[in-house]
């Protein structure tokens, strides 16, 4: 029995949980459900389409279209990335979460103006000798050091994080200019290197190459396969970890270090362990929780991932090779304007998710105890 | 006690601001005007058109919305009721429109207002007609001509293209352009001989079509297509006679998929380029900023013995046509079409009929952007412009190109901009790995195809009785 002040009460939050629950019931809830009942329809943004029920011809359709199966492929294989994504935010955190022991803040003062005043001729001098990009690295490597070393591990975090709050879109330009195979800065970096070394070079394509690492493999014709080497969906994994790397992920682990209970340390101190047994016993498997919540979160916005990146750098080229099922999704409903078809995709996609994640929770979670 | 209150306070306000901004709508503005909204690119030459027709309707006040631009925006943004008056859209993207339902079919009111495709160029009518409905009218249309660059055919020491080449006249011309660029030009500094002469300017110099007369998408038994795309793999490995998709990223600084092909043969990195005669634009920019620079440095153009050195001279002949057959050329056009759901809809056929008449007509060819949709005015304002962009010529031959104009043959099964995906890809495919078989790349392109139409098929009742009518069951059944 309810009591009337629990009534009021109960009335009160509801009121003020109205505006997010009414929010959540529109834009989320509903479409979703919308979606679902949609994809066992002939759903479509063209009136010449009679929508009815078509019970599960959109999920026949789609197994049997062989375009799915090599988009899901590019999917996963972009997805093969985060392991290396995960590794590199783990090193970031471990190397962030120590400071740079400079005695005074006078001390830092001299080394930051130093490191700053020095890349100014050095970059100069390459300026006048036509290595402007060059240069241009050399005066920002300067400017970065500088910065860090004034303001010591803090100003190290936020120039990692800076990719993360960076729009995606500019940061997507920025890279297709490092990827122009002419002229980008990548390309011209490799080539400098490459004939100082004396090693005869051909630049990658980049973001107009079929090829890729798994190129080798006996794919099925439709696969496109290029061949092996570099292509434009390794060029998309490395934006990717590029981006990831000092993201939310350095954060978590960031905090995850902060909770180690230093005795754990003092103790392997005492113990003469090296730095790599202190990581290896005790770093790495306190922040087993973190690293789980990580995979599991990276996986799912791994599956859901490279839409941006198929529409704003390659449209889902060269061939195929970088359409993922987010994009495919995107120009199944909007392109071809078939959503039915489009909301099918996407619940496939979503049951793909849901069982990747719960294979995580039940062999993550083990070793997560363990 | 007192958070309660604090917080219902709070909530009170912000209910009391919501109705506050739910009532407090924008006043209308004093002009008295009707708006009318028109997606289109942002040309420099839009404003000037815009200016035009606001004076010639003193009633109606146009603007341009060039942000909304691209197919699916405007399918959105008309289906959910918040679209403009007017839009612009290819010949590729007509279909998506009308399947959407969101273009006004004017083909009756077109009639009575001069607009109606036997007024305008022949040939051109598939650009803004569908199944034989008129749904708008062209801002400006086009053929692809032969451009070229005299620099260089001077430095190399070659002959300039004839009017009307054979195909087989156009190889030994671009054969003999790379050949003698290797041997005259600098490592590193040769040249292509051409740019854009890709497998559709060949399958329409073919009058192919990728239809047949019944609506079927015929592309693995094509003898015109399988021709085109063995010609250009031949121009790709074979000949050498233009770049790869790779290779012209490689060249240019800038821009998407194929792009800066313009850029690059203004810079002389090509001897000839396939365009069409609106290049000018960006041809003529180029012009006058190396006009610019030789004043700078004091030097008169006619005083400069090195070709290349010299600023762009240009020429231009109709694209090679193939022995025995008449030349074929794909017309293409920007359509103006309107909103069918715009509560402005009549008034923007005003709009329509400007694009028809004498004003739009001679703005239109004095920034080169193209040919009128009217004929009648194809010569109206042409200026002649700087002797060494041969704008009259290349006005010229444009005009005459128009004459063996056509465009593709349409199905109601599928659109065309679904068979320049499936080919397109196979492109790719071919691109990366040149020993696939012209053949079978083909065959995977009709498969794509027939797979796309099967579930047309299926999702539309009525388009499948008439597809299982005119071809019978078994070819039904027989799709993937």
């Amino acid at each position: 029995m309810i009591q009337p002040v629990q009534r009021r009460n109960l009335g009160i939050a509801l009121l003020f949980l109205a505006p997010n629950l009414i929010g959540f019931l529109l834009f989320t809830l509903g479409p979703i459900l919308i979606s679902l009942g949609g994809s066992f329809t002939s759903w479509s943004l063209k009136p010449s389409v009679p929508l009815r029920f078509v019970g599960l011809q959109n999920y026949v359709d789609l197994l049997s279209d062989p375009n799915f199966y090599f988009y899901l492929y590019n999917t996963v294989y972009l997805l093969t990335g985060l392991p290396i994504s995960i590794a590199g935010s783990l090193a970031l955190a471990v190397l962030l979460s120590s400071r740079l022991n400079l005695q005074t803040s006078r001390a830092a003062l001299i080394l930051s103006l130093t490191a700053a005043l020095g890349s100014l001729p050095v970059s100069g001098i390459l300026m006048i000798s036509g290595s402007g990009s060059t240069a241009f690295l050399v005066l920002a490597l300067g400017v970065i050091t500088s910065l860090g070393l004034y303001f010591n591990s803090i100003g190290y975090r936020t120039f990692y994080y800076l990719p993360h709050f960076t729009a995606g879109a500019s940061t997507i330009l920025l890279w297709m200019q490092l990827y122009n195979p002419s002229f980008g800065l990548i390309n011209q970096s490799l080539l400098a290197l490459c004939e100082f070394l004396g090693i005869p070079f051909s630049p990658p394509g980049w973001l107009t190459s079929t090829r890729s690492l798994l190129g080798f493999l006996p794919l099925p014709a439709h696969f496109n396969n290029g061949g092996f080497g570099v292509g434009a969906r390794e060029a998309i994994m490395i934006m990717t970890i590029w981006a990831s790397v000092g993201g939310n992920n350095m954060i978590l682990y960031l905090a995850g270090i902060s909770n180690i209970p230093p005795e754990l340390y003092e103790a392997a101190d005492i113990d003469g362990a090296s730095g790599w047994q202190r990581f290896r016993h005790i770093t790495f498997p306190q922040l087993a929780p973190t690293t789980f919540f990580i995979v599991v979160m990276g996986v799912i916005s791994g599956l859901q991932g490279g839409f941006e990146q198929a529409k704003l750098m390659t449209e889902g080229g060269p061939a195929g090779t970088t359409t993922t099922l987010s994009y495919y999704i995107y120009t199944q409903g909007f392109e071809l304007l078939d959503l039915g078809y489009g909301a099918a995709v996407s619940w496939v996609l979503f049951l793909l998710m849901m069982g990747i994640t719960l294979l995580n929770w039940r062999y993550g979670n083990r070793h997560q105890n363990q | 006690m007192s958070t309660t209150r604090t917080l219902l306070t709070l909530f009170g306000v912000l209910l009391a601001l919501s109705v506050i901004a739910a009532v407090w709508r924008p006043r209308s503005t004093d002009d008295p005007r009707t708006p009318l909204v028109w997606v289109s690119d942002n040309s420099p030459a839009r404003q000037a058109q815009i200016e035009a027709f606001n004076r010639l309707h003193p009633e109606l006040r146009l603007r341009l919305d060039y942000g909304s631009r691209g197919t699916q925006k405007i399918i959105l943004q008309c289906t959910s009721g918040v679209g403009p008056d007017l839009f612009d859209y290819s010949s590729e993207e007509i279909g998506a429109f009308v399947e959407a339902g969101i273009l006004w079919d004017i083909t009756e009111v077109a009639e009575g207002l001069g607009l109606s495709p036997k007024n305008g160029w022949p040939g051109a009518e598939r650009n803004y007609t569908h199944q034989g409905r008129q749904y708008g009218y062209p801002c400006n249309t086009g053929v692809p001509i032969l451009i070229f660059n005299r620099n260089l055919f001077d430095l190399l020491e070659i002959d300039y293209p004839k009017q009307l080449m054979t195909i087989g006249e156009f190889i030994a011309l671009a054969k003999a352009f790379g050949e003698a660029s290797q041997r005259k030009l600098p490592p590193g500094g040769q040249v292509y001989p051409c740019a854009g002469m890709d497998w559709k300017i060949l399958f329409s110099a073919l009058r192919g079509e990728f239809f047949d007369p019944l609506g079927a998408p015929n592309l693995d038994n094509n003898p015109a297509l399988l021709q085109a795309l063995e010609l250009h793999h031949q121009f790709l490995f074979k000949y050498r006679l233009m770049p790869t998709t790779i290779e012209a990223r490689t060249m240019s600084g800038q821009g998407g998929w194929g792009s800066g092909n313009i850029n690059q043969f203004a810079a002389g990195r090509f001897g000839m380029f396939v365009g069409g005669h609106w290049t000018l634009i960006a041809f003529s920019r180029t012009y006058h900023q190396q006009i610019a620079e030789l004043q700078r440095r004091g030097v008169h153009p006619e005083e400069i013995s090195t070709p290349t050195e010299r600023p762009l001279h240009l020429g231009a002949v109709l694209i090679p046509r193939f022995p025995g057959r008449q030349p074929g050329y794909p017309i293409s056009s920007r359509v103006a079409g309107i909103n069918v759901r715009s509560p402005r809809r009549e008034e923007a056929l005003a709009f329509l009929q400007y694009l028809a008449g004498n004003t739009y007509s001679e703005l239109l060819n004095q920034s080169c952007d193209s040919l009128p949709g009217n004929p009648g005015y194809a010569d109206a304002g042409v200026e002649a412009g700087p002797p060494a962009l041969d704008r009259v010529a290349m006005q010229a031959v444009t005009m005459e190109a128009m004459r063996y104009g056509y465009s593709f043959r349409e199905s109601p099964f599928l659109q065309l901009a679904d068979v320049h995906r499936a080919i397109s890809a196979q492109i790719d495919r071919m691109e990366a790995d040149p020993d696939l078989p012209v053949p079978g790349l083909l065959r995977h392109a009709q498969k794509e195809l027939e797979r796309i139409m099967r579930r047309n098929l299926d999702r539309n009742p009525a388009l499948k009785a008439r597809y299982i009518e005119t071809f019978g069951t078994s070819a039904y059944h027989s799709l993937p």
